[in-house]
């Protein structure tokens, strides 16, 4: 793309205006804003059908690489991996109603990034993180999993404040 | 009154940078919604700079955290690198990401939108808009080139003492009255 319009802001900067390309490429659709939210809205509500096999497949990925941290806690790479998953699941749970599930995959965050090594401790947070996700799959807690799921969060809350 | 039309993007080729196959299956569906056909995919910043140097992507999507190289790390080869293959290509970062100085770190490294996870319909047809409709020029000084980070004209302040380096002392004054000095 061309450099398109230049100001000199000043003598210590510029200010570049570049042709707008994606202007020329927009259409206008038959369907208005709200229309084409509605129809992106039940986009969601159809892939949410999917999403605790989702959740359940990350769970078990989340678990295999839990099992290989237990055998070697200096591993980097399986810490790693353990807060990619985590974190995934607290960016997409939400979206599909498991508000639970993404404040779990939070927290895991939050504890695999306090520490750089892993204790055995730790491994026993990670562990009942992992029991959390297991109940919120199992028993489909959705929202914020109601008595069941504030008391998994409190749980786990007063395990980290303990750890 | 008059209908609100929404913009169809289906003349668009957007390239979505991410790691996690769910996020991928999300974008995928909310981006043919909105009428994209092109919808390209990289798993990280270097398979995205490859995938960029192909050539015809108007838009990208972009993860932060990626290995082998990050979201910030490709903004930066974009914006600041002599080999990039497209110094202003619109950046969209969807993250999980929502500290105040990490979206900070992300507005200074040239991303356009910052959309944190979980994503909404709403929250990302309002990016892409506002990027096709009101893109912001782009501003070049000896350590920044990206997206002008002010979002409002600040008006044309014709006085010495713009900037608090300027050293005004009526500014210094104020500062002390209000405890922040």
């Amino acid at each position: 793309m061309g450099r398109g319009d230049v100001e000199n802001g000043s003598s210590q900067h510029r200010i570049i205006r570049p042709a707008n390309r994606l202007q020329v490429k927009m259409r206008l659709s038959d369907l208005t804003v709200s229309e084409l939210m509605a129809k992106a809205n039940q986009v969601m509500a159809a892939m949410a059908k999917s999403y605790p096999k989702w959740l359940q497949a990350d769970l078990e990925d989340l678990a295999a690489a839990y099992r290989k941290l237990c055998e070697v806690p200096q591993d980097q790479a399986v810490k790693a991996e353990l807060f990619r998953i985590s974190h995934d699941i607290k960016g997409q749970a939400a979206g599909f109603g498991y508000d639970l599930a993404g404040e779990v995959g939070g927290s895991l965050c939050y504890c695999l990034n306090r520490r750089e090594t892993i204790s055995e401790v730790d491994l026993q947070v990670i562990e009942a993180h992992i029991d959390a996700f297991t109940a919120c799959v199992k028993q489909s807690l959705k929202g914020d999993g109601g008595t069941i799921g504030r008391e998994l969060s409190a749980e786990l809350s007063a395990l980290i404040e303990r750890t | 009154m008059e209908k609100n039309y929404a913009i169809t993007f289906g003349g668009m080729s957007v390239l979505v940078v991410d790691d996690s196959r769910n996020m991928r299956r999300i974008l995928t569906q909310l981006l043919r919604s909105f009428g994209f056909v092109d919808i390209r995919y990289a798993g990280d910043g270097q398979a995205a700079l490859e995938e960029l140097r192909i050539g015809g992507v108007d838009i990208a999507i972009l993860d932060w955290h990626m290995k082998p190289m990050n979201g910030l790390d490709f903004i930066r080869q974009i914006r600041s690198e002599a080999t990039s293959p497209d110094p202003f290509l619109p950046i969209i970062m969807l993250t999980g990401f929502s500290e105040l100085a990490r979206v900070k770190l992300a507005r200074d490294c040239g991303v356009n939108e910052i959309l944190t996870k979980p994503v909404s319909p709403e929250a990302l047809y309002a990016r892409l808009t506002s990027i096709v409709r009101q893109p912001r020029p782009y501003v070049e000084t000896r350590s920044f080139f990206g997206p002008d980070r002010r979002r409002r004209e600040a008006g044309k302040f014709q006085g010495p003492y713009r900037r608090r380096r300027d050293g005004s002392p009526s500014f210094a004054a104020l500062e002390v009255n209000n405890g922040t000095r």
